[in-house]
């Protein structure tokens, strides 16, 4: 049995951990998509905007002007002076692609000397694997326009009349 | 059992494999009709900001009616209500859906389980497929590092120790400190008792090697030949043996009787001067691998007190033992004599599959141009690298290098240096072990051909999947009469033969 060389994982793991997608969501913010379906409360928005401020929180309402955006601050930011966002959908369950990686590592111990053909592949396709997993719940703008965020907002069809964006209360963590 | 537990292995990767990518689309109320029916909720946006979350919901024929049972929220999402609701489309700023669906990673899991569960079920029908190998010695080349010897590969109990000679054909030291590193890459524990390395002053013309006769003797070689003809069964060979390029002659197995016979039929235009010398380079295919595996699982739970036996029976014992060898035979390489009847001039050839085992035959005097030589060998059990044809010089002396350090998981393991070095004790290792052993060659080692001499023996772990073939007839067939055990398993053989070489060769433990 071939002894899988410690550089060959170190390089796997180091790339697994480098090439997965991060966001600054609060923990329990964001939830699978099976859950997704029953929610209704936006995705978790990061905005780059001009000067180099950073705006994050629940989207709440976008249009092809203005995106409103409810975090530590309440602002509504015009896209003219935003430079580049970043909007996170759902939780990207890397977790579950990450286990099963692990999980088919292991069981290349079934495949006698063979696994020094599969393991390898076991890690590098769970890390290509994890990797794109990690980048799936995002949307980027550009190159998206902005009005094509709307459908993960909280008021899809923009923010109603009546409502404030003061008046709106942030999602409740989940434990 | 390991494949049951692969098994089990494979199920709850699928499950937990089960990432997901979420599908949303929005529809205005006017198109209420286009509603994705199959998505399980719907979520109805009102212009107040409000929102009902519906399952169990439909759409009536014309779109202009929603049904279902749910909540409905407010702008904060707290509930409002929760029930059975009808409400027209209308009174809706837009309506969300959304399907969930397995993702694109999930997809790559799923393969890479079908591909593990495919090799688990093929070693579990064959394990002799999937486990295997000796000693195997890798060595500094022009690229990198290639494997380059595998030891005593036919010593596989103690009464079988062994001295194994093996040219460093590939190897290309880059300054006078050379290092070996041997590995242990099969269930098997190894038993090595040396590894030197033997220089050999390479002849000072263009392109001269040294090789080793089958009996220990180096020749220097001169002015390499490669074959103006081959003919095999399958027809011209000359692509496949003219270069020691990796690319090999090879056939399948007589689907009759392993031991079933073909030739190889060489002729070479140019002859060098005086006495010359056919170069062989070669390995064997799987044939000999699955041969000792069936016979340990014929052997079965007795294995241990057969291999004792080897051990107690004395010379005549392993003389049996090496029976099945003697039918299964070398290369033999002969030539015509004045009558024109083929002479057998030597014979070539090492057990085992992995590294390509190269010697020199010396032939008698030519008598004629071109020079005819045939190859005589069984079907189905060479991988033939190279041929040339050379001149050959007198024998050299040789220069014996013992290990000047030996280091294990990058340290100095002196135990294993004492264990190579003044062979009071062996070098044990086991599965997974790795030695990287140090060597200083002469300082003028790039004019030296280096070869690799050790001794020992190893011993197969015997595996459970090998037990139900137990089969005490057929271990005494397989020892005394193995000509008849060779028919006997032909068919077998022949059913496993293509997949065994597909599998093997293509996964990374074939490199050499």
């Amino acid at each position: 049995m071939r002894a899988t060389r410690p550089w060959a994982v170190g390089v796997g793991l180091g790339l697994a951990l480098v090439a997965c997608a991060g966001n600054t969501a609060p923990a329990g913010f964001l939830v699978p998509p099976r859950l997704a379906q029953t929610e209704a409360y936006g995705g978790w928005v990061e905005l780059l905007v001009t000067g180099g401020a950073r705006v994050d929180g629940e989207l709440i309402a976008v249009t092809a002007d203005s995106v409103w955006v409810l975090g530590t601050a309440s602002v509504v930011v015009p896209v003219a002076n935003v430079r580049q966002g970043k909007l996170t959908t759902v939780q990207s369950e890397v977790g579950s692609v990450a286990g099963a990686t692990g999980l088919g590592v292991v069981s290349t111990i079934s495949n006698g000397i063979l696994l020094v053909f599969t393991m390898p592949l076991w890690i590098i396709v769970g890390t290509a694997a994890g990797s794109s997993q990690s980048y799936a719940p995002e949307r980027r703008v550009p190159p998206l326009h902005w009005a094509e965020l709307n459908g993960f907002a909280r008021f899809p069809q923009g923010l109603p009349d009546g409502v404030s964006l003061a008046s709106l209360r942030a999602k409740p963590r989940r434990r | 059992m390991v494949a049951r537990v692969a098994a089990v292995v494979v199920v709850v990767i699928l499950a937990l494999g089960c990432a997901h990518r979420l599908d949303r689309t929005l529809v205005s109320p006017r198109d209420a009709k286009t509603l994705d029916a199959k998505a399980p909720y719907l979520k109805a946006h009102l212009r107040s900001g409000y929102v009902y979350v519906l399952a169990d919901w439909h759409a009536d024929s014309g779109g202009g009616v929603i049904r279902g049972r749910g909540r409905l929220l407010d702008a904060n999402r707290a509930m409002v209500d929760s029930g059975e609701f009808r409400f027209p489309a209308d009174s809706v700023a837009l309506f969300e859906t959304n399907v969930v669906r397995p993702s694109g990673a999930n997809a790559a899991i799923s393969v890479m389980a079908g591909v593990t569960a495919t090799v688990a079920a093929i070693c579990a029908l064959s394990p002799k497929t999937c486990f295997g190998s000796c000693p195997t010695f890798y060595a500094p080349d022009s690229g990198g590092e290639s494997l380059q010897a595998e030891a005593f590969s036919a010593s596989i109990a103690p009464a079988l120790e062994a001295t194994d000679l093996d040219m460093l054909y590939h190897a290309r030291p880059r300054s006078a400190s050379f290092e070996l590193r041997v590995t242990n890459e099969a269930l098997e524990t190894h038993v090595i008792r040396f590894a030197d390395v033997i220089a050999v002053p390479r002849p000072p013309l263009a392109g001269g090697r040294v090789f080793v006769t089958p009996d220990g003797v180096f020749r220097p070689a001169t002015g390499l030949e490669s074959p103006s003809r081959c003919d095999a069964a399958e027809g011209d060979c000359r692509a496949a043996v003219q270069g020691f390029d990796r690319v090999e002659r090879y056939s399948a197995a007589d689907s009759v009787d392993l031991a079933a016979r073909e030739t190889i039929d060489l002729e070479f235009a140019e002859v060098p001067e005086g006495q010359v010398g056919l170069v062989v380079a070669a390995r064997q295919t799987l044939m000999t691998t699955y041969l000792i595996y069936q016979s340990l699982a014929y052997m079965g739970t007795q294995a241990t007190t057969w291999l004792a036996r080897l051990e107690t029976g004395g010379p005549m014992a392993r003389g049996v033992a090496d029976e099945l060898g003697r039918v299964l035979g070398k290369i033999e390489v002969l030539v015509p004599d004045s009558a024109g009847e083929w002479r057998l001039a030597g014979s070539v050839g090492e057990i085992g599959p992995i590294a390509v085992d190269t010697k020199i035959v010396p032939l008698p005097a030519a008598s004629g141009r071109p020079l005819r030589v045939r190859l005589r060998l069984t079907r189905g059990l060479w991988r033939l690298e190279y041929v040339a044809l050379a001149a050959l010089g007198d024998a050299v002396q040789p220069v014996r290098l013992r290990p000047e350090v030996v280091r294990h998981a990058g340290r100095a393991d002196a135990a294993a240096l004492r264990a190579l070095r003044e062979r009071e004790r062996p070098l044990v290792t086991l599965p997974g072990d790795e030695y990287e052993i140090g060597y200083q060659l002469p300082a003028d080692y790039e004019r030296y051909e280096l070869f690799l001499e050790a001794r020992g023996y190893y011993l197969e772990w015997l595996r459970r999947e090998w037990l139900p073939e137990e089969n005490a007839a057929a271990a005494v067939q397989l020892v005394l009469r193995p000509r008849d055990a060779l028919r006997a398993l032909a068919p077998a053989y022949k059913r496993q033969e293509a997949g065994m070489e597909h599998i093997f060769w293509n996964s990374r433990y074939a490199r050499h």
